[in-house]
């Protein structure tokens, strides 16, 4: 455990982990769903980037504010026309919608690939600049870039959920529709917003960590596994639970092949939720409810 | 606390569920590769005929387009080099049409899609028979036109594996109307071995994806690499890896002289490299032939990160078969910058093939056909090395056209992450 450049490198897919648990976690707690569509819009912001920078020969920066506001499109006709209408015609029952998502899950996919080829595609590197050499580990421009941007995603996050307004009704929302809505809150608003929020920070979160990874329209499901995951090991009571949660898996990821290198990682990862989810269903963080 | 942990667990069951659709679905996809190739650019549309003919079509008459059949991937895990063979028979017909056609009469192609599905081959490979096809080429995963053998040798229809360099589709049992075009990866290990000892390698570590078609070509070449080289690890990482520091860690604790990537291509090859070109810069690094036919994947790699590294190439400059059908395919493209990939060559050489066999059969019932195809000997290949030359013979271990493990060319990737050429370490010679 001592090697900085695997702890570097953990801290940077833990990083993009984190994001997509925490895309998950603001959905859930505006509308008390899970949305599994979150790494298709991730893959459709890295991917539509890459096409417009490639293709389209747009300059970087437009090409971005293009394809997040494909995947914020997305995940507004997600909630608005997808998740809203099937509880609403399965009297708030949370099954019918969850297929209903998974289904869009793979048809994002699929269209993407057809769209934008069934190849995989290099993400853009959205900064520039040469590896920095800390301490003899190698830290890229990409790795610091997603440690960063995780690090100011939480900050703001947390701070928002704490101090404003709309982050309070957020929670409300998600807790009990069904009193938000008696009480006059702007439920369907708010719900939009957790849409919005989630699907930005899933967005860019895609976008910085394909310039490490790649990606390819089955980059979706991977996406949307191991940001669950990550909410599957921080648990939904603390903003910052998929922060712990992502680390968790990033250091395993990172880990067991290190030091149990003809073990699958996938599997350890696997028993670790199996327990996990055995000891700990509700995650390792839970919100402390007044008796 | 309760409800929480309710609604965690509901959704870990419907992603669960999803992922074992998924595994389901993708079963194959873990052979995706299995011709451990993959594909390099979208050269356009064919004007070649879809699928959809009347599948009780009345009996050709000598007026009529010869039917071949093209059983290929458009949507499924072998799509992307799938459909770049398919769009190289595209342009071989035309060409063929352009000039005459075959026995005076023009050829249609009929295309159907099995998405590399092995449930959904046979009866794919059905309906091309049943439509009217004299010969049918096949450019989807190994692992699902293996299961239409039989089928060709019942309806004594000649089928061609136009990119598989897995032997499988040609190995016997029920061989007897099935063929590939490329040298087989069986013949592989020998030319690594050489090379390994042309570079002075004495030892080696292998990093390799989890697919089940790298497993099974790991099983059968590491013994015969550990004979002539010492292995100082094997490392699998998940094909869908989001990082393989760790793995990279680990085997440069081994210090091995090189590393063999083993891996279908695509992401988790160029991770791969990326990853050794960072944090082991001085290891020499080998690689199957994914990699070096998919160029669409070398953007992804970090700027140099590909420098040096040595793959099982099937396409040389030195070949003048070559630079002449590349010159073809810059014209038939439009692109003039375009770099003829190793499935271009040997789609086009199983559409020559092909026609040679109906003209030296001077008909187009199927047995016929494939006493032709197994009379053919000789044939210059448009891949390989200068000398490449393509055979068929009637026993059953003589249905791969290559004569020679020269159809491989060891090719090294430039500062630039585009192959720079043939290695001018070591190359197999043309016997």
């Amino acid at each position: 455990m001592n090697n900085l450049q695997l702890w570097i490198s953990a801290l940077e897919i833990s990083g993009f982990f984190s994001l997509m648990g925490l895309s998950y976690l603001l959905i859930r707690l505006g509308t008390d769903f899970f949305n599994f569509a979150l790494g298709a819009y991730a893959m459709v912001a890295a991917l539509s980037t890459t096409y417009l920078v490639r293709i389209a020969g747009l300059g970087l920066w437009l090409a971005v504010l293009i394809s997040v506001a494909i995947a914020v499109a997305l995940g507004v006709l997600t909630e608005v026309g997808l998740v809203r209408l099937v509880q609403k015609r399965a009297a708030n029952e949370e099954l019918p919608a969850l297929i209903a998502v998974a289904a869009l899950l793979f048809l994002i996919a699929q269209v993407s690939g057809d769209v934008f080829g069934r190849a995989p595609a290099p993400g853009q590197k959205l900064i520039g600049g040469d590896p920095m050499i800390v301490f003899g580990a190698i830290l890229t421009p990409t790795a610091a870039l997603i440690i960063a941007l995780t690090a100011a995603c939480f900050v703001t996050v947390t701070l928002w959920m704490k101090f404003s307004t709309t982050g309070r009704l957020l929670r409300a929302v998600g807790d009990n529709r069904e009193a938000a809505q008696t009480l006059g809150f702007p439920v369907n608003r708010v719900r939009l917003f957790a849409f919005v929020i989630g699907t930005i920070i899933a967005a860019f979160g895609g976008l910085a960590f394909a310039s490490k990874s790649g990606v390819a329209f089955n980059s979706a499901l991977d996406w949307t596994l191991l940001g669950f995951l990550a909410l599957v090991f921080g648990g939904t009571g603390r903003v910052w639970a998929p922060l712990v949660g992502g680390l968790i898996l990033g250091m395993l990821q990172m880990f067991l092949p290190y030091y149990f290198p003809h073990f699958s990682p996938t599997i350890g990862i696997f028993l670790v939720a199996l327990v996990l989810f055995s000891v700990r269903p509700q995650g390792l963080f839970v919100r402390k409810v007044r008796a | 606390m309760r409800t929480s942990s309710k609604k965690l667990m509901r959704g870990a069951a419907a992603l669960t569920v999803v992922a074992l659709a998924v595994a389901a679905c993708g079963s194959s996809g873990s052979d995706d590769a299995s011709d451990g190739q993959a594909g390099t650019s979208d050269p356009g549309a064919v004007s070649s005929t879809d699928s959809g003919a009347d599948s009780s079509a009345p009996a050709p008459s000598d007026e009529d387009p010869i039917v071949i059949g093209l059983e290929q991937d458009i949507s499924g895990p072998s799509a992307p080099f799938a459909t770049v063979a398919g769009t190289a028979i595209g342009y071989a017909i035309d060409e063929i049409n352009a000039n005459g056609g075959i026995l005076g009469r023009q050829v249609s192609l009929i295309k159907e899609n099995d998405e590399s599905d092995p449930t959904k081959a046979p009866s794919v490979a059905r309906k091309l028979i049943e439509q009217g096809a004299t010969v049918v080429l096949l450019t989807s995963a190994t692992s699902a036109i293996k299961q239409t053998k039989p089928i060709f040798t019942e309806e004594q229809v000649p089928a061609i594996g136009a990119i598989s360099s897995s032997s499988t589709f040609a190995d016997a049992p029920d061989n007897e109307f099935t063929y590939t075009v490329p040298t087989t990866n069986a013949q592989w290990v020998p030319v690594y071995c050489d090379a390994f000892k042309a570079e002075q390698d004495s030892s080696i570590a292998i990093l390799a994806d989890d697919s089940a078609v790298i497993k099974g070509m790991s099983d059968i070449m590491l013994p015969e690499l550990e004979k002539c080289v010492t292995v100082t690890d094997v490392i699998a990482a998940p094909l869908n890896s989001q990082d393989v520091s760790a793995q990279v860690a680990r085997i440069s604790q081994g210090k091995p002289d090189a590393v063999l990537v083993m891996s279908i291509g695509g992401q988790f090859e160029v991770l791969a490299q990326n990853t050794l070109a960072q944090l082991a810069p001085d290891l020499s690094r080998f690689s199957l032939a994914g990699l070096g036919n998919e160029s669409d994947a070398w953007g992804i790699a970090d700027p140099g990160a590909l420098e040096g590294v040595v793959y099982m190439g099937s396409i040389s400059s030195d070949n003048p078969n070559t630079m002449q059908l590349q010159d073809k395919f810059r014209e038939w493209t439009g692109n003039a910058d375009y770099v003829l990939s190793a499935f271009d060559a040997q789609s086009y050489d199983a559409v020559r093939m092909v026609k040679m066999a109906i003209e030296n059969a001077g008909s187009t019932d199927g047995a016929k056909v494939n006493e032709a195809l197994q009379a053919l000997q000789n044939i210059d290949a448009s891949f390989g090395q200068p000398g490449m030359t393509l055979s068929y013979g009637s026993a059953a271990d003589a249905h791969i056209a290559g004569d020679s493990t020269c159809g491989l060319v060891l090719t090294v990737f430039g500062a630039d992450n585009t192959p720079a050429g043939p290695w001018g370490v070591y190359q197999p010679e043309c016997k």
